[in-house]
């Protein structure tokens, strides 16, 4: 479930949510297209781009819009490309639905996206299936499909997690390098905050369906006032010190009153006021808002 | 050591949001339906495929 959740993004601004597995990334990603994960509904709220409602679109704007000026990149390319189609052709379906190019061109500019994706021997994976591809290969012509008809807004759904480490910051730095020259803004979804840390604007992070925090990525890593945003980076650090103090109790979001702070069962610093009052989110400094009645001060 | 003092009062009805943002969620809630009903539509789902 999500709840009450506000986020904004600029042009060309890279904004990073984090958080563990179940806190509703994903969710917030699939709502944000205006399709959340069945059988979940958006009960209320509104979710504006380029000043219209996605909310209130007819399936069928909605649907241009997706892919056009809205772009995922999925974090499992192999559940997402089609097996029985060729790569070119999947990428070139995208130019020939919503840039209406004819066969010919749509293809020119599949080839076009499969080198600025960096993948070898491009005119030959062209007509490659997926399985002829390794996972690297995949995520590439993923983000090729995303990026094809430069879209002002890509999500980005934790697409590095199955690679490895090494692929993983080829994938972000072509990722960044391609949304910087479409001029697009990002979503970037990931558990791994320290990914973050290098390649976002702004960080986001999300517990239980709820922002906890929200912050300038430097304000973030440097002045955390959320203990949920000291656990995360305190469980990356190589302070023992910093790890010994802000450890998980629970494996699992304990469940809370409706009138609690969601994260008083984990919160070490948890005070009466915790469990009596939900706090708000509240700025402490310009563009620095915590959802805490006790944010750590530094 | 971090010390801990009082929040904020100032309260924020959204994060950074302005008039030159290109997306903006706006007190989004979404629900999902109690165990029941979720297994009910998966089995929906496989029964359809089937």
């Amino acid at each position: 479930m999500l709840r009450g959740i506000n986020l904004s993004v600029k042009p060309g601004e890279v904004l990073g949510l984090v958080g563990e597995s179940g806190a509703g990334k994903t969710a917030l990603a699939r709502s944000i297209l205006g399709a959340p994960p069945a059988p979940g509904r958006i009960a209320s709220g509104r979710v504006t781009f380029e000043g219209r409602d996605i909310l209130t679109l007819p399936e069928r704007q909605l649907r241009s819009l997706r892919g056009r000026r809205l772009a995922m990149v999925v974090p499992n390319p192999r559940g997402e490309l089609n097996p029985t189609v060729t790569i070119g052709d999947q990428i070139g379906t995208m130019a020939r639905v919503h840039l209406g190019l004819d066969r010919k061109a749509a293809r020119a500019r599949a080839l076009e996206m499969l080198r600025a994706v960096q993948i070898p021997d491009p005119e030959r994976r062209m007509n490659a299936y997926p399985h002829e591809l390794s996972g690297c290969m995949a995520q590439r012509a993923v983000i090729a499909i995303a990026l094809i008809c430069d879209p002002a807004f890509v999500i980005s759904d934790d697409a590095t997690s199955g690679l490895d480490v090494t692929v993983q910051a080829q994938i972000l730095d072509l990722l960044r390098k391609l949304a910087a020259e479409h001029h697009s803004a990002m979503l970037f979804i990931t558990r791994d905050v320290g990914i973050t840390a290098h390649f976002c604007d702004r960080v986001a992070v999300l517990y239980d369906g709820e922002i906890m925090e929200a912050a300038s990525r430097n304000a973030l890593f440097l002045l955390p006032a959320h203990p949920y945003t000291l656990l995360l980076l305190a469980a990356f650090s190589h302070n023992p010190e910093l790890r010994q103090g802000w450890s998980a109790t629970a494996s699992a979001p304990p469940a809370a009153a409706a009138e609690a702070c969601i994260y008083v069962g984990r919160c070490p610093l948890a005070q009466p006021l915790c469990r009596a009052e939900k706090p708000p989110l509240a700025e402490l400094a310009p563009g620095h808002v915590v959802r805490c009645h006790f944010p750590v001060r530094h | 050591m971090n010390t801990v003092i009082g929040a904020s009062k100032l309260t924020h009805p959204a994060v950074i949001a302005t008039s030159a943002d290109l997306l903006r969620v706006k007190d989004l809630r979404v629900v999902f339906p109690t165990a029941t009903a979720a297994i009910a539509h998966s089995a929906a789902r496989y029964q359809s495929v089937g």
